[in-house]
């Protein structure tokens, strides 16, 4: 199940935000179940940790190739016929990401100038927000870099089914 | 054509041509969306909101509290005290298979690394002890299903936000079913080592003795449960907060007890973590919008009306619940199957009868069974590929468990008190 991890930035920022919000989340279950407390900063902080780590986990998945599709009758088609449709999959993977990128784009503008802040840390919303718009550019770049690794067939395809 | 068929279309046509689950439900619902004349801010306002969810935190914690204790050694430990117990009678290792699969799904959530993680090894242990490649391959596709029935579970957990009822509710309702179908597949495997003369491994010397030794080296491994289930039980914490406490044990564990976790391995776990959860959360992030958006459309409305003018009988519409379940979950993948059916299956449940927490055992029975049912049988890909086996083969090996772990799953429809008793008697309904 644990593999040697390939070196990349998306591994290194996905575990240093896993970790913060393990850290952050025994803080709160601590202080919660210990001392019943709540400390409502906190609650937001970890909001702020958890989304940003899972989309920064969307990205880790995404460096292989991993992310689940449904690609077995594909091998019906030759090499060239599979790596051809999957290249279509993955542009429109492209432009589907175009539409949350622009949609993301238009409403972190709209919290700039009509900020909504989250009510006890008073931290902008936007803070937490704009990670759709930019994981969903930085998961368009990698798309395209595998796409041109897989017709240079450094991605396993047959790898493309599994889920955990 | 009608705004249904537009986004029935662009989903499966986007599935077809290989496009990512999340990406077909996401095309689905910008369809669902231009049908509707709502703007596609829409949809990334939802990508953000779908996972803004405390509740949530639990999948990523479960998960690397699962990889945790495979690298800290926990899953060795597991195998060698099924082993000392049951693994010296007729068809012993595969009744080792279910047993540490069983004990391992009660600390992770997930069908596919349970079987993964007890599969690598009980696999080849079978093969070499003269089981069929098919029997141990199939055996070990279905008894790791058990990952997701036996709490915790991350389906479970996907189906309680989706259908908004209590997790803690589906934990407690999932003890007896699991319970249930463990033994089931515990039998199915018997009764088809003892037909084929499957065998056993001697163990040498004093039976008792190895039972106690075993048992002392996997107490840090047995107790994982205790810790996880015990505080969800006992209400003392919530289920995310268990699953951070699973995640700190296993943590506490594999690197003071065991000394197998160093800081490389703890950073190899995180980044497999983010791996596998980065697959299920981004369903997550357009499937609920997709649900959203459906409900909008009076989807599920207009399949109700469908089947309940033409099904007036409520077994029967149970049995055509099932069905489906079924059906699907030999084509879809279990996250996106939950995300997409409960909004449309839970009213109909209900109307039948079922209560939506007897409903979701079912269901996640229905996902059990999908792990080991072809085309797309994730946990055939993984016994495949340990057992070096053809799909084919362990698909075959794996048809005598799909048959009556169905059985249990009817079972459960119609039998209530099997999910329902438990969680009554703690106050949960």
């Amino acid at each position: 199940m644990t593999e040697k991890p390939r070196p990349n930035l998306e591994s290194i920022f996905a575990a240093v935000l896993l970790a913060t919000l393990l850290v952050m989340m025994t803080v709160q279950v601590v202080l919660r179940a210990g001392f019943s407390m709540t400390v409502s900063w906190l609650e937001e902080a970890i909001r702020i940790v958890f989304v940003w780590a899972v989309y920064a986990s969307v990205l880790v998945a995404a460096v292989d190739d991993k992310h689940i599709r449904v690609a077995q009758h594909l091998w019906l088609l030759p090499v060239t016929g599979r790596r051809v449709v999957l290249t279509l999959a993955d542009l429109g993977w492209v432009a589907f990401n175009a539409v949350l990128i622009y949609g993301g784009t238009v409403y972190s503008l709209s919290l700039i100038d009509f900020p909504y802040r989250m009510p006890t840390t008073g931290v902008n919303l936007v803070w937490v927000f704009s990670i759709i718009p930019i994981a969903f550019t930085l998961l368009s770049i990698r798309i395209l870099f595998n796409i041109r690794r897989r017709w240079r067939g450094e991605i396993d395809m047959s790898d493309a089914q599994k889920e955990m | 054509m009608s705004a249904t068929l537009i986004i029935v279309l662009a989903f499966v046509v986007a599935l077809l041509i290989g496009m990512p689950v999340a990406v077909a439900l996401g095309a689905a619902s910008i369809a669902a969306l231009l049908t509707l004349g709502l703007p596609l801010e829409y949809l990334a306002q939802n990508a953000f909101s779908a996972i803004d969810s405390f509740t949530l935190i639990a999948i990523p914690m479960f998960i690397f509290a699962g990889t945790l204790m495979e690298r800290g050694g926990l899953t060795h430990d597991l195998i060698a005290l099924s082993r000392a117990i049951v693994g010296d009678r007729k068809g012993g290792l595969g009744t080792v298979t279910v047993l540490a699969c069983s004990l391992f799904a009660a600390i992770t959530g997930s069908g596919p690394a349970t079987a993964a993680a007890i599969g690598s090894i009980m696999i080849p242990a079978m093969i070499k002890d003269g089981y069929s490649r098919s029997f141990a391959t199939g055996l070990t596709a279905s008894a790791g299903g058990l990952g997701v029935v036996i709490p915790p579970s991350i389906p479970m957990i996907i189906y309680g936000v989706s259908a908004e009822v209590s997790i803690t509710g589906l934990f407690v309702a999932g003890i007896v079913p699991g319970i249930v179908l463990a033994t089931v597949i515990f039998g199915t495997s018997k009764f088809i080592s003892y037909r084929n003369g499957f065998g056993s491994a001697r163990i040498e010397g004093d039976r008792g003795r190895h039972m106690r030794d075993a048992l002392i080296r996997a107490r840090w491994a047995i107790l994982a449960p205790v810790v996880i289930l015990g505080g969800i039980y006992s209400g003392l914490v919530t289920v995310t907060e268990a699953s951070v406490l699973g995640a700190l044990y296993a943590l506490f564990v594999g690197a003071v007890i065991n000394r197998r976790l160093d800081l490389r391995g703890f950073y190899a776990c995180l980044v497999q973590t983010a791996k596998i959860a980065g697959t299920v959360l981004i369903i997550l992030s357009t499937g609920l919008v997709f649900g959203r958006l459906m409900a909008m459309h009076q989807i599920p409305q207009e399949v109700a009306e469908l089947l309940s003018g033409t099904i007036t009988s409520p077994t029967l519409m149970i049995l055509l619940i099932a069905a489906l379940l079924l059906f699907i979950g030999m084509w879809m993948e279990t996250i996106a199957q939950i995300v997409i059916l409960t909004p449309l299956l839970l009213p109909l449940a209900v109307d039948a009868g079922l209560h939506p927490l007897q409903f979701g055992l079912m269901f996640v029975i229905a996902c059990e069974i999908g792990f080991q049912t072809p085309p797309l049988g994730v946990n055939l890909f993984v016994a495949g590929e340990i057992g070096n086996t053809p799909i084919e083969e362990v698909s075959r090996g794996a048809i005598p468990f799909v048959i009556t772990e169905s059985a249990v799953m009817l079972l459960v429809a119609f039998v209530p008190p099997l999910s329902l008793w438990l969680p009554s008697v703690m106050g949960y309904i």
